[in-house]
């Protein structure tokens, strides 16, 4: 690195000195030094003053300056022309000599030769000095040598420092960059977003959040979740904890599943309740969970837009009956020929009004019920209700197309459906559908099936279990998943029907939600349809 | 029919109120018509029918309140009442049962032949063998 190059000027110097005070001394001619080399046992000249009549060689190993290092014993020559140590190019050039090792502490450095043209015997006062110079040079190459290494880790550490100060920045940079974008994003949304640790912790809200929740971000932050923002269901009740989406599973660790509800609300500033779309994604991080993203939104105008819509359905509805019923009694009283005979066509023309006032009437009441189930106006009636008798009461009204398909009924009725307490008009809505459906859906010639079962158990209410099947047309599986939903209509039975109105099963499903019960089905195409609820209702003590 | 019986029709549709009420005279009642609450209230007051076919939804006086007042005096306390409407809440249907109506019918779903069996046999006619 940069630094190596300091050490040599620095010894140089060193050794000039200690050459220069030498020759003052000892009244000597000149002097050079080898110095050792990093790491390694050759030797290089490291310095001769200008009074050098030749240039010093490489010390051979045998000689002069190998040996003095080795013993670190100071070498005294009176005379170098007898001496078989030393070279002979130097022999030419000088008589006394003396070389001293640079040795300190078991540090050594190398050597001072100090010479003299001319012979020279080396006084104890003169040999003392020389050895208190060796010893002194060593130490001032030791000092330096130490010295120049703390500089040179000095300035290493403060280039790795500067450099490392570099890298940081560049990277704040960044990261300053990619959360100024995230900012942007996270404020830019309308959508109140939180994220929470494992323990439900808020470790972040943006503003939206903050506006919902009337609070500021430094205050939800290390703030448990289900402390700053309270939920209540839709009677105004605050939701339990653990009741809360994923609560359970994210204290558990567990891979928690995405979940969006509409069902929770919360309380604003005036203490009403503001209803909220609300969504929970985990956070992932190396396959583990450590924490989770709530997302929420005020669906107030929704909801609003939503109740105004079944309104509008409701109200239209009720005004659609009344022409609608009066075209039911003209028709009904010309047809029960009240008003006079009428001949054959005329009848059968009166009769097509009639009964396509009936569809409409149908559709109309199929529509309210929808805006009701919708407008959560729909309340249980518990009555003595008689399954059996509903269901025959529905299959009489479905007479005429059983006969025409000639289909073949098969029931089965336990005895003690006859007398339970229910809903009957809900009943008679769930059971007249189901059937409905499984007497249009047939083919000529075809099998209906139609079971009512009840299981008592020990603690829990009674189940009615219906099982309404027919061999019909079936659903094609690409559309079973679909089936409950508004306007729902198959494929494969929208042609041959055009009158159905597609609300029929939403309805039955929502019927049977609502009395706490369950449906499901299986079908397969052209094989027929098999529907399944179970209800549970109390049986009638009375009887 | 043994005798004459009187049945109030009260309906602010015309054509509805039409087509039931002669349906009635065919049926051999005496037949009271109204189109509000107010003039429901004042013919029943006037001729003291033996049953009562109400409708809730009408301006000036809707059925419930009609109900009410008929229920207030003394001949009107035992007239049975029957309501003809479109209106199927459930809410209001309990809000008519519990001021003593007989029968909550939705119009939509009963022929002019079902109402006036339903009449029939709340008068007793039915059981004494009319047909």
């Amino acid at each position: 690195m940069v630094l190596s190059s300091l050490s040599a000027p620095h010894e140089k110097d060193i050794v000039k000195g200690f050459i220069f005070a030498a020759k003052k001394i000892l009244k000597a001619d000149f002097g050079f030094s080898f110095i050792r080399n990093h790491n390694s046992q050759s030797f290089s000249l490291l310095y001769k003053d200008s009074f050098t009549p030749y240039t010093p060689q490489v010390p051979r190993k045998s000689g002069i300056t190998s040996k003095v290092f080795k013993s670190g014993e100071t070498k005294y020559i009176t005379l170098a022309s007898d001496h078989p140590w030393v070279r002979k190019d130097a022999k030419q050039n000088m008589k006394g000599v003396v070389v001293i090792p640079m040795s300190y502490k078991n540090r050594n450095y190398g050597t001072l030769d100090i010479c003299f043209y001319k012979d020279h015997t080396f006084t104890s006062e003169e040999k003392n000095l020389c050895e208190f110079m060796g010893t002194s040079a060593a130490q001032a190459i030791t000092i330096n040598r130490l010295n120049t290494n703390l500089r040179k880790n000095n300035s290493e550490l403060e280039y790795r420092v500067k450099q490392r100060t570099k890298q940081l920045e560049e990277s704040r940079g960044k990261l300053q960059e990619d959360k100024a974008k995230d900012n942007a994003l996270l404020n830019s949304i309308g959508e109140g977003i939180i994220a929470i640790d494992r323990e439900g912790k808020i470790i972040l809200a943006n503003p939206q959040a903050e506006f919902i929740l009337k609070k500021k971000s430094q205050e939800l932050i290390g703030k448990s979740l289900y402390e700053a923002q309270i939920l209540y269901d839709q009677q105004g009740n605050p939701v339990e904890t653990i009741q809360r989406p994923s609560y359970k599973d994210l204290k558990a660790g567990k891979a928690i599943e995405a979940t969006k509800t509409n069902s929770f609300y919360y309380k604003n500033n005036k203490n009403l309740l503001i209803p909220l779309a609300l969504t929970i994604n985990p956070i992932i991080l190396k396959d583990e969970v450590i924490g989770a993203i709530q997302v929420f939104r005020d669906i107030t105008q929704e909801k609003e837009i939503d109740r105004v819509k079944t309104e509008l359905i409701s109200l239209a509805s009720h005004q659609l009956r009344t022409p609608l019923s009066a075209i039911n009694w003209y028709a009904e009283a010309l047809i029960k020929e009240d008003l006079g005979k009428l001949n054959a066509g005329q009848k059968k023309y009166l009769k097509e009004i009639f009964s396509a006032n009936q569809k409409m009437i149908e559709l109309v009441y199929d529509f309210l019920n929808v805006s009701r189930v919708e407008l959560g106006t729909f309340s249980i009636k518990l009555d003595t209700t008689n399954l059996e008798e509903i269901t025959q009461s529905v299959l009489k009204e479905l007479q005429p197309l059983i006969k025409n398909k000639k289909l073949s009924v098969k029931e089965h009725y336990d005895k003690e459906v006859q007398s339970l307490q229910s809903d009957k008009k809900i009943v008679r809505l769930i059971v007249q559908n189901l059937v409905t459906n499984a007497v249009k859906y047939s083919d000529f010639k075809g099998k209906i099936s139609i079971n009512m079962e009840l299981k008592k158990k020990k603690s829990a209410q009674p189940i009615i279990y219906m099982t309404i099947s027919d061999n019909g047309f079936g659903i094609p599986k690409h559309q079973q998943k679909k089936i409950f939903t508004k306007l729902f209509r198959a494929d494969n039975v929208a042609k041959l029907d055009t009158h159905g109105s597609g609300l029929g099963l939403y309805l039955v499903k929502s019927f049977v939600e609502f009395c706490k019960g369950k449906i499901t089905f299986t079908s397969s195409l052209n094989k027929g349809t098999t529907f399944y609820v179970s209800l549970p209702v109390t049986l009638d003590e009375a009887k | 029919m043994e005798r004459l019986y009187k049945v109030l029709i009260v309906e602010d549709e015309r054509s509805l109120l039409t087509v039931i009420a002669e349906k009635f005279r065919r049926e051999g009642f005496i037949v009271f018509e109204a189109t509000d609450g107010e003039e429901g209230l004042e013919a029943a007051a006037k001729n003291k029918p033996d049953i009562i076919i109400l409708d809730i939804v009408m301006p000036s006086m809707d059925g419930l309140t009609m109900l009410k007042k008929v229920r207030e005096y003394k001949w009107g306390n035992n007239i049975p009442i029957l309501i003809l409407s479109n209106l199927s809440d459930p809410e209001q249907i309990n809000k008519a049962a519990g001021r003593g109506v007989l029968e909550y019918l939705v119009k939509s779903n009963w022929g002019l032949e079902d109402v006036v069996e339903k009449v029939k046999q709340t008068l007793g006619l039915k059981r004494s063998g009319s047909n």
